[in-house]
């Protein structure tokens, strides 16, 4: 390409006004060994250009399949309360548990239920003779 | 439309919406995130894609929005919309005048441009793409794509001038 062709390129190139083709021509213009001391210093941007195009990511894509992604910070929190919880859950269950003079205590208190049960229904029992009594202190008493 | 078929078209596609992702993102992580997730969508609407001839348009319309989102989402407060590396900018302008290092300049001078500017030449210069169909992909007219594309590089132009005057200011 004829120098003058080139600045005259370079020139609609920075007003926007190439079409792609051209711009093609530039980059390989641009690319060669030797390119005029007149237009050295554009030089950089358009190495640059074909260099980013080469650009590409390492990481492979999954094109497929939705690519949601966990957050683990949600994940974290939840983990977190479940093990405190855990913890919390033992403790309680560890200080509910009763101590031996707690135990025997309660055995003592049923057995003393079982005794009064049944000394009730014994007085239950004797809780007409009452009557008997009332009857003849009616007659007895009067004075 | 066709799984095969499909699969083979976006894979030309993915290192198009990696890279635009990585202009807006300024960030390796993110735009390979927002890449996979963007082929996640569209792989559920593949269906509905069937009716569309211009798959690439809509998977790169995807990516912009996707991170234009992501950039106004709160999770991504830590993203800067403008990656500034001006220290290291100066430092290899005086000490290497190697092609080497004005191409990664280049990076930043792109970088550092707004957001549609950038978008615009990332798509016109790296991707190639013609601009109707940057037009659609940016939702903008095709003359104000013209616009905002000889603005970008004129920018860069005038960016490219200043460092080779500079260049030649330190006399190295």
């Amino acid at each position: 390409m004829e120098l003058e062709q080139v600045h005259e390129l370079v020139e609609r190139y920075f007003d926007g006004k190439t079409s792609l083709a051209e711009e093609y021509e530039l980059i390989a213009y641009f690319s060669q060994a030797k390119v005029d001391f007149s237009l050295a210093h554009y030089a950089p941007y358009f190495t640059s250009i074909s260099e980013q195009r080469k650009q590409h990511s390492t990481k492979k894509f999954i094109p497929h399949r939705s690519g949601k992604r966990i957050n683990w910070k949600y994940v974290s929190v939840i983990a977190a309360s479940f093990v405190s919880g855990f913890f919390v859950l033992q403790q309680t269950v560890f200080f509910n548990q009763p101590s031996p003079e707690e135990i025997a205590f309660e055995e003592f208190k049923s057995n003393m239920y079982l005794v009064s049960s049944q000394l009730n229904k014994g007085k239950q029992g004797v809780a007409y003779m009452e009557t008997f009594n009332q009857t003849t202190e009616k007659y007895l008493n009067t004075k | 439309m066709d799984e095969k078929a499909y699969l083979n078209r976006i894979l030309t596609v993915q290192d198009s919406m990696f890279r635009f992702a990585k202009r807006l993102l300024s960030s390796t992580v993110e735009a390979e995130d927002a890449t996979q997730e963007v082929l996640g969508k569209l792989w559920k609407n593949m269906n509905k894609l069937s009716t569309l001839s211009n798959l690439e348009g809509y998977a790169m319309t995807m990516t912009k929005n996707y991170c234009l989102d992501r950039l106004k989402s709160k999770q991504a407060s830590q993203l800067r919309l403008v990656h500034f590396k001006h220290d290291r900018a100066s430092d290899s302008l005086e000490q290497h005048i190697a092609n080497r290092d004005s191409v990664s300049l280049i990076h930043d001078y792109m970088d550092t441009l707004p957001a549609q500017q950038k978008m615009i030449i990332q798509l016109r210069d790296i991707e190639q793409y013609d601009f109707e169909t940057i037009a659609q992909i940016t939702n903008l007219s095709e003359g104000a794509v013209r616009v905002a594309l000889s603005r970008a590089r004129k920018t860069i132009k005038n960016k490219l001038i200043k460092a080779h005057q500079h260049g030649i200011g330190t006399g190295s």
